[in-house]
């Protein structure tokens, strides 16, 4: 039972130092911002690197999202007679829930591993304290580009996301559920909004400074060389993917709140 | 108690640390460790593994922060500093790490010119002819576009050393700079203390190595329990029959 407790316990402080040390980073990067040196060069560097490379992993995730939720969908629903619906709950549940969602898990797995492990090398090998002995600062050179860069490039990705989401919902529409792709695209456009997509993509601004910032948080504390630095990557990716999951229920809670 | 003397007579020191104190989680480092380093002249850090040398030195600029005590630059305690204002600090007092620290995504000459690029207005022509320069000085202009992974770890010492210098610093901290080079390599490293001290830079080399405290230093401090159980002239330390100070030297146990 003591265990217990002094495990609870240890969680619980670790949860602490967790919030207290992202909240800080956040702060940090906000009030260096907008102080010179600016590294531009640095922040479309980032953008090529964690965008171009993340395409294709979220292009696959999206259309199988997508073909999966339609086939269920389709033969599910055909049971109640209510076939039709399915082009307007598979756009909806995409472009408002899972393409966000699941764009940003692919990016906490592939760009806040990459990220935790690339400042945790640096740690372990003192490359972060050679930044500062010569003069630089960590959060300037690496937190902000990689903060910018994710705050561009998940939106950006989110859209590309959805629109291959849809896309194979209509591929299997079509092959599957004999639908025709005219039908399909009619009900789509019936149901969407603008602010669907809006609520949608502005649920990533909230996910990338998440994942950024959990993924430098781990690397600057990995500790003891290439374990420290692989703990470090699997503690990033897993603590930004639960916490994504919990914004996001947040998130959509106060937009219904708010009956956007 | 620690004894202090100088070459420079009454001059003022550079740098004064005072009564520094530094622990990790429970382990206490450094129990209230005073120095003075003088202008221009060449400190030698000894003590045994484990003694706390690199992190006195590394709060110098900042990157331990004490518990308690202060550390003067030229008169300006340096623990009153922000991490921002202490950039100016680290821009004057070059450190050079044990095992060179290079950026490894960078070539050689990206890590000559990192510091280069941040804080001077050079032109890349200067930034070449300047980089050009400094390796030769050191035997490396064949590897100006090695990448670290590809150097040995001699070369990387020197790289190291290289990218400290380029901004032509006031001190220059070397960390271990002998420790796993070869006697060629070795004499090399210190023969270039030596000239940069003869050129005004005041030095402050942690080293185990008596050989070269002994052929490089002036003066020469020793940590022990967490404080400078002694600091004297070189050749007063050669001398001296502090039985702290001739374990250490001798090898044997104190």
């Amino acid at each position: 039972m003591q265990r217990v407790i002094q495990g609870l316990g240890k969680r619980f402080i670790d949860m602490v130092n967790y919030f207290g040390s992202v909240g800080h980073l956040a702060y940090l990067c906000v009030t260096n911002m907008f102080k010179r040196p600016f590294y531009f060069d640095l922040f479309l560097e980032q953008i090529y690197f964690l965008g171009s490379k993340s395409l294709v992993l979220i292009g696959v995730t999206a259309i199988s999202v997508g073909m999966v939720m339609t086939l269920q969908f389709g033969f599910g629903m055909e049971r109640f007679g209510a076939k039709m619906y399915v082009p307007k709950i598979v756009a909806l549940s995409i472009i408002r829930e899972l393409g966000p969602v699941f764009t940003c898990l692919m990016l906490a797995g592939r760009v806040g591993s990459g990220i935790a492990s690339e400042i945790g090398s640096m740690k372990v090998t003192q490359q972060l304290d050679a930044i500062r002995a010569l003069g630089t600062s960590p959060i300037k050179r690496l937190v902000i580009p990689r903060v910018l860069a994710l705050l561009i490039i998940a939106p950006v990705c989110t859209v590309i996301a959805d629109m291959i989401g849809v896309l194979g919902g209509l591929f299997v529409s079509i092959g599957e559920l004999k639908t025709t792709g005219r039908f399909f695209m009619q009900q789509t456009w019936e149901v969407l909004m603008l602010y669907d997509l809006l609520m949608g993509t502005s649920k990533t601004l909230f996910f990338s400074v998440i994942i950024t910032l959990t993924a430098c948080h781990y690397g600057f504390n990995a500790k003891g060389g290439t374990q420290g630095v692989g703990d470090a990557t699997t503690q990033a990716v897993v603590t930004s993917s639960v916490l994504i999951f919990l914004t996001d229920f947040v998130l959509s809670k106060i937009f219904w709140i708010m009956k956007i | 108690m620690a004894q202090n003397s100088n070459k420079n007579g009454s001059k003022t020191p550079i740098v004064t640390f005072e009564d520094v104190h530094i622990k990790f989680g429970d382990k206490v480092v450094l129990a209230g460790a005073s120095l003075d380093v003088y202008e221009n002249e060449t400190l030698a850090l000894i003590g045994g593994s484990g003694a706390g040398k690199s992190v006195l030195v590394r709060s110098l600029i900042g990157l331990e922060r004490p518990q308690k005590g202060k550390i003067f630059f030229r008169g300006t305690n340096i623990l009153d500093l922000s991490e921002n204002k202490i950039i100016d600090v680290r821009k004057r007092i070059a450190y050079a790490f044990q095992f060179g620290a290079l950026f490894d995504s960078l070539s050689v000459y990206d890590n000559l010119a990192y510091p280069l690029r941040e804080h001077t207005k050079m032109s890349e022509e200067e930034i070449r002819n300047r980089i050009m320069d400094v390796l030769h000085s050191f035997g490396l202009e064949e590897s100006s576009r090695l990448f670290p992974s590809n150097l040995s770890g001699g070369m990387q010492k020197r790289v190291g050393v290289a990218r400290a210098i380029i901004l032509d610093p006031e001190i220059i901290l070397y960390d271990e700079p002998t420790s796993g080079l070869d006697p060629f390599n070795a004499k090399n490293i210190n023969d270039l203390i030596i000239k940069l001290q003869k050129k005004g830079r005041t030095s402050i080399v942690i080293t185990h190595d008596m050989h070269s405290a002994f052929y490089v230093a002036d003066r020469i401090a020793m940590l022990y329990n967490g404080k400078i159980a002694y600091s004297g002239l070189t050749e007063e330390v050669k001398a001296s029959d502090n039985k702290v100070v001739k374990a250490f030297i001798t090898g044997e146990p104190v």
